[in-house]
């Protein structure tokens, strides 16, 4: 559980990161028309860019959660097991949404690079996979083969 | 600014959950599962005894003049019995809704137990963001029209109900209004369509005077979420702990840890949308507490039911059957997944907060 505890205080500011993506993802379908209609008006785009917002926010609010346990003297709770693989699916989620919302335009540039770059997410510093089998056993107490 | 429980609501938890076990758990909700009369007995007086209908009545009534983080701690609790009596419609919205239209014989009665009220805001074949534009029609203080979706409407005495001419409290024994039970599959709650013919109602204001009323509801759900979604994930982890095959627990396969691992990341970032927003409820502006409970509500909508249908696949064909808890739960996360609107009604309301807008508004340091 150190390992776990120790990991809050890395990954508390993961939401700044995504959150301002999210904001700039929003305000380019604003720009971005398909026939003559701004993409952040269809009702599909509105859909994502509305559920990948919400994961934004929410991830701010599971890192006040972990800040506000260390701040307090909790134990680690399961709020700080789950950040990192939170962020990660995050980071999926919107190179998934750029390719949707901005079409050719996730191609290349930043959000091309983004798009790339959003595997890493989770990989690097603990895979999603060997996360879930720490979280099972470490935090839920699930039985060793 | 720590968003969490304090250590005097843990305490309230722990004496409540006792009780609710002492009255059975479950047992007592399988007992009345489906049953159209509603669950104001014994235990609902005990209920009062204690103090949770009254959470969020002002103490001049003879409430505690709780917030919504203590009455958080009770939708938990309730939803992890999948309890069947008429709280969040009684207890948190139609409390609310006599809160602010100053009724006060209506609040000791209601914080006493004595008596039942909810909120018909859901018309047919519309958005429930509509509600505040309302169909029900009012001529000479008359109403006239149909409501759907009414929570415990069966066995309330009044209704706080939204129309074309703005909020009517209706007693439910007035003549020309009828209540009709609806099948649900979830049959820990009771929902009903109120036809109204030519019934006389009082009128107290405006509908928009109720917006808050309604997200102090939809962040009560995805309280009761928490607490059923979390005694689901419970349940699993003691299942998959104890059942064997291949000679092994089936806890230990990778593949079973990995579904429980899903189950507590749904749960915990829902937990902490529910923990903000009942923040933003009791200490934000009423702006921002209307997004933080359209995120928890479009979040806790469309993640909570995957909780629970992860466990059915770890409990395998024991989750079909009667005996075990755990369809108990999924079905409470099937019924919030449309409650008062689905996800996509609620994603489509945070597109209008946040897309619309120049400058989408971001989440305060609580």
């Amino acid at each position: 559980m150190t390992t776990l505890s120790n990991e809050r205080a890395g990954v508390a500011n993961l939401h700044l990161g995504v959150r301002k993506k999210i904001a700039r993802l929003i305000a380019a379908a604003r720009e971005r028309e398909i026939d003559g209609v701004p993409v952040s008006a269809d009702p599909v785009a509105r859909q994502q860019l509305a559920r990948v917002y919400v994961y934004g926010e929410l991830q701010k609010a599971l890192a006040d959660a972990c800040i506000a346990g260390e701040l307090n003297g909790r134990p680690p709770g399961a709020e700080s097991s789950i950040t990192k693989q939170c962020w990660s699916d995050i980071e999926h989620m919107i190179g998934e949404t750029s390719a949707s919302v901005l079409g050719a335009l996730a191609h290349r540039g930043k959000w091309g690079d983004n798009r790339l770059f959003s595997r890493a997410t989770s990989i690097a510093g603990g895979t999603t996979q060997i996360n879930k089998n720490i979280i099972a056993r470490r935090v839920l107490g699930l039985p060793k083969a | 600014m720590d968003t969490r429980y304090t250590t005097e609501q843990e305490s309230f938890r722990t004496a409540l959950r006792r009780f609710l076990e002492d009255q059975g758990g479950t047992r007592f909700t399988r007992d009345r599962w489906c049953d159209p009369a509603p669950a104001t007995g014994d235990t609902w007086r005990a209920l009062a005894a204690l103090g949770v209908t009254g959470v969020l009545a002002p103490a001049a009534t003879g409430g505690m003049g709780g917030q919504m983080s203590d009455m958080g701690v009770v939708m938990e609790e309730l939803g992890r019995v999948v309890h069947p009596a008429p709280c969040w419609a009684s207890c948190v919205g139609a409390t609310s809704a006599a809160a602010i239209f100053g009724l006060d014989s209506l609040l000791a009665a209601l914080a006493a137990g004595t008596a039942t009220a909810t909120l018909a805001l859901e018309e047919p074949e519309r958005r429930f963001t509509s509600w505040g534009q309302a169909h029900v029609a009012v001529a000479g203080e008359r109403l006239s029209g149909r409501k759907v979706q009414v929570p415990d409407a069966l066995g309330a005495d009044y209704l706080f109900v939204t129309t074309d001419k703005g909020v009517y409290l209706v007693p439910t024994d007035a003549a020309g209004l009828s209540i009709t039970g609806e099948d649900c599959l979830d049959g820990s709650r009771r929902f009903a369509t109120v036809d109204f013919h030519d019934v006389a109602g009082h009128y107290l204001g405006d509908n928009d005077r109720l917006a808050p009323v309604v997200d102090r509801m939809l962040v009560a759900l995805c309280a009761d979420g928490v607490g059923a979604a979390q005694r689901a994930l419970e349940l699993t982890v003691a299942y998959a702990s104890e059942r064997q095959q291949f000679g092994q627990h089936i806890g230990s396969f990778q593949a079973i840890q990995h579904l429980c691992a899903d189950m507590l990341q749904q749960l915990e970032l829902g937990r902490a949308g529910l923990h903000y927003a009942l923040w933003a409820l009791d200490a934000a502006e009423p702006g921002e507490a209307h997004r933080a409970a359209v995120m928890c509500k479009a979040y806790t909508a469309e993640n909570f039911p995957q909780i629970g249908a992860t466990a059915i696949q770890v409990f395998g064909g024991a989750g079909f059957t009667w005996e075990y808890d755990i369809q108990l739960f999924y079905k409470r996360l099937l019924s919030l997944q449309i409650t008062w609107g689905g996800s996509e009604t609620w994603l489509e309301e945070l597109a209008t907060l946040v897309i619309d807008r120049e400058a989408p508004p971001i989440t305060a340091d609580a």
